[in-house]
């Protein structure tokens, strides 16, 4: 190796493409992080675990660039590793993954991950708001339901053509946004209800925790596993919005576990707010309805019925029964119910997202329509159209 | 034609635009003509260096991309769910076949004879042009994928597709039976473009996310290690970004860089290779939908058409402006070394 003044900021990385011939120095700094046994919680913890003559894991050979950096500090290969998963700064620049078809980043250390997800949404928010979203490139999308604006221009004319008025384009546009955002909003408060670290989530969890409710982001640090509680939590925060968004009357509040279908009915706006909390509750477009609203609305009251048999055998009904309870639940802050959420909602989550990623595409195109955040940007609202969510960050 | 053409005025204005948004636009492998589809139903055909419209070709519906054949046929792909093959010279249109969903984008490629077609109804269609028309002589296949297909590009034998939810599949164009390589993309958001690099080593691809990837198809590690990411397409306000979609990438036939059109009304042309950035043309008035280098490189079209990325609302008219290229914004520069110690 040469000796050289500074460190090689691409090979931290574990993306120096000039191996030996590198003018820095290759070196990982690791004075501010603990030792390189201290990332046990991190990506590499796997990787400890088999020391090979590599000096890392499967995934990191492609990522050495041939065998130039094989002969290098081996041990070091590990803390390249873990070091960028942790360091969450500047994901573009990351090292590449190594095998495009495959994904191997499991949510090890969902600390970053999260810390992942925030900043990206902290920084990044893309001016299109419906879009899918990764937090991992290569992954797998952990937020589904892409909306490209095409489809939304060509529904919008297709509207339009069949005679619907600008107005009920513009609304049910509107709905399709704030649905999307509260999706993201969710996402960003309880990230595990559905990704690869998902399987820990079938347990059922500690309802010591569920006293923490009302507080996500604390919720959060509790454990890995602690996805369960924080999904209490994300609905807590979506009941909360719910309130103050749409004031439904009294009924929904007032409601407990034991469940009563007709709050639903009276509140047709609250079901479009779950089938945005609750992706899979999607599902209710595909079964044939037109309105999004009244389908959601209409499902309820039989998965209310099932729900209380404790039918778990049918996702689908789970994911609506999940969602019902869910609101209830804030409601009423009744403790014995989290409970029978966290089950419910795990299971669902899991298995809705793979279900509604077919079913939304289908149907997105032909039940939304246009005018995609038109709203905002109107000088006079006449009643009935002022929008109840806070604005999206672009027309703040 | 006349071979000689005054030499064109930089950024000029095409006159007789699309009425409404422009969709896509390119130039032909053979002459300055200019095939442009739109919003309005139409795909126009222009001489660009003459500034001459050359033909209009009215559809059942929006036309959300067209290709050409040779100068004196093209195919458009439609929201009204048809693909269409143009005779220019006769002026008149006959349908290729039909997806069960808008078509969303539609290339030929001369190394398999066949017109290659995406749809929203998640698959990929391949018709053979030289049948007669009706769907059951000229559908030579259709390929499931995993998603809505929002981006097609090809170069050479390969096809590379990009869908919603990140999907990026690797064709073969002689064995379409399964992809090459099943890939997410290596962006976090949603895909807007896909497009192959003129060398064929791999491709480029833009999401609304202001990010462009560049991409390998060789899976080996000395090929994957070359792959990156860039930022662009974005402003910086208060202290955070305002994100841009990227729309449009294009291909410098020549140099092999490439330009990228966003959003935000910007140009940029950049150096894959040695990852810079070379030059960014003035501010368009609406976002940039489409972008088209000719076949000689000397002229760059770029498609001023608002995108509807903010819903509806009032915004410029939609404009095509064809620049001449000089070799300054677009060649690379290769790196400068320092002098090795005597």
């Amino acid at each position: 190796m040469h000796n050289k003044k500074e460190a090689c900021r691409n090979f931290q990385r574990g993306s120096c493409q000039y191996g030996e011939r590198c003018k820095f120095l290759h070196v990982i700094q690791q004075q501010p992080k603990s030792n390189a046994f201290g990332f046990g919680t991190q990506a590499i913890s796997h990787q400890q675990q088999k020391p090979n003559p590599f000096g890392f894991g499967v995934q990191n050979n492609a990522q050495s660039k041939g065998a130039n950096d094989f002969g290098n500090k081996q041990s070091q290969f590990k803390n390249t590793w873990t070091r960028s998963s942790a360091s969450s700064g500047a994901p573009s620049l990351r090292q590449p993954d190594n095998q495009p078809q495959a994904t191997n980043h499991r949510c090890n250390d969902p600390e970053s991950c999260k810390r992942i997800i925030a900043e990206d949404f902290e920084h990044e928010r893309p001016l299109w708001k419906l879009t899918c979203y990764s937090h991992w490139k290569n992954s797998p999308c952990d937020i589904v339901g892409d909306v490209s604006y095409e489809e939304l221009r060509a529904a919008a004319y297709d509207d339009a053509k069949r005679g619907l008025s600008l107005q009920s384009i513009i609304e049910r546009e509107r709905n399709l946004l704030n649905s999307k955002l509260v999706e993201f909003e969710n996402f960003l408060r309880n990230p595990y209800r559905g990704p690869a670290g998902s399987a820990a989530a079938q347990q059922i969890p500690f309802p010591g925790a569920t006293t923490t409710v009302l507080s996500p982001t604390t919720q959060n640090t509790v454990a890995p596993q602690s996805n369960v509680p924080p999904s209490v939590s994300s609905f807590s925060q979506l009941g909360a919005s719910l309130n103050t968004g749409f004031s439904p009357g009294p009924s929904v509040q007032s409601n407990n576990a034991s469940g009563q279908p007709t709050s639903f009915s009276n509140s047709a706006q609250s079901s479009n707010v779950f089938s945005a909390n609750n992706v899979p509750s999607a599902n209710a477009f595909s079964f044939g309805n037109q309105q999004p609203n009244q389908s959601v609305v209409a499902s309820f009251p039989t998965n209310m019925a099932n729900f209380s048999n404790s039918s778990a055998t049918n996702p689908a009904i789970n994911q609506f029964s999940a969602a019902a309870i869910s609101t209830q639940n804030f409601s009423s802050s009744s403790i014995q119910s989290p409970a029978f959420l966290n089950v419910s909602l795990s299971n669902s989550e899991v298995v809705g997202r793979e279900a509604t990623n077919v079913q939304l595409g289908n149907n997105l195109p032909t039940t939304v329509a246009s005018g995609d955040s038109n709203i905002w940007l109107k000088e006079k609202w006449t009643p009935g159209e002022i929008p109840e969510e806070a604005p999206p960050d672009a027309y703040v | 034609m006349t071979s000689v053409h005054p030499p064109p005025v930089p950024g000029r204005e095409l006159s007789n635009p699309p009425t409404d948004g422009i969709s896509n636009l390119r130039f032909s492998n053979h002459s300055d003509n200019l095939l442009v589809s739109s919003w309005d139903k139409t795909v126009r055909l222009y001489d660009a260096s003459a500034n001459v419209l050359r033909g209009e070709f009215m559809h059942g519906g929006p036309v959300l991309d067209c290709c050409f054949h040779d100068d004196s046929s093209g195919f458009s792909a439609s929201v009204d769910n048809k693909v269409r093959r143009i005779m220019f010279s006769h002026g008149k249109e006959e349908i290729l076949g039909r997806h069960d969903a808008p078509v969303r984008c539609i290339e030929y490629s001369y190394a398999a004879g066949q017109v290659i077609t995406g749809s929203w109804d998640k698959t990929l269609k391949c018709w053979d042009p030289r049948g007669a028309s009706g769907q059951e002589r000229t559908l030579v296949g259709t390929y499931p994928q995993p998603e809505r297909v929002y981006s097609l590009s090809l170069v050479g034998n390969r096809l590379v597709v990009a869908t919603a939810g990140r999907h990026v599949n690797v064709y073969d164009l002689r064995n379409m039976s399964q992809p090459e390589q099943r890939r997410e993309s290596s962006l976090k958001y949603q895909t807007r473009c896909v497009r192959c690099y003129p060398n064929g080593t791999g491709y480029a691809l833009s999401s609304v996310e202001g990010r462009v990837a560049m991409e390998f198809f060789d899976l080996s590690e000395a090929s994957q290690a070359k792959k990156y990411a860039f930022k662009c397409h974005r402003k910086s306000e208060a202290g955070r970004d305002i994100v841009y979609p990227v729309n449009a990438i294009a291909f410098h036939p020549v140099y092999g860089t490439f330009a990228t059109g966003g959003c935000d009304g910007f140009v940029n042309v950049w150096d894959g290779n040695n990852k810079k950035r070379l030059y960014q043309y003035s501010k368009y008035p609406t976002s940039v939908a489409a972008l088209s280098f000719s076949k000689d490189g000397r002229l760059l079209a770029v498609a001023s058409s608002y995108t509807f990325e903010e819903g509806d609302k009032a915004h410029e008219p939609d404009a095509i402006f064809v620049r001449s290229v000089n070799e300054i914004e677009v060649k690379p520069k290769p790196k400068v070394y320092p002098n090795p110690p005597a």
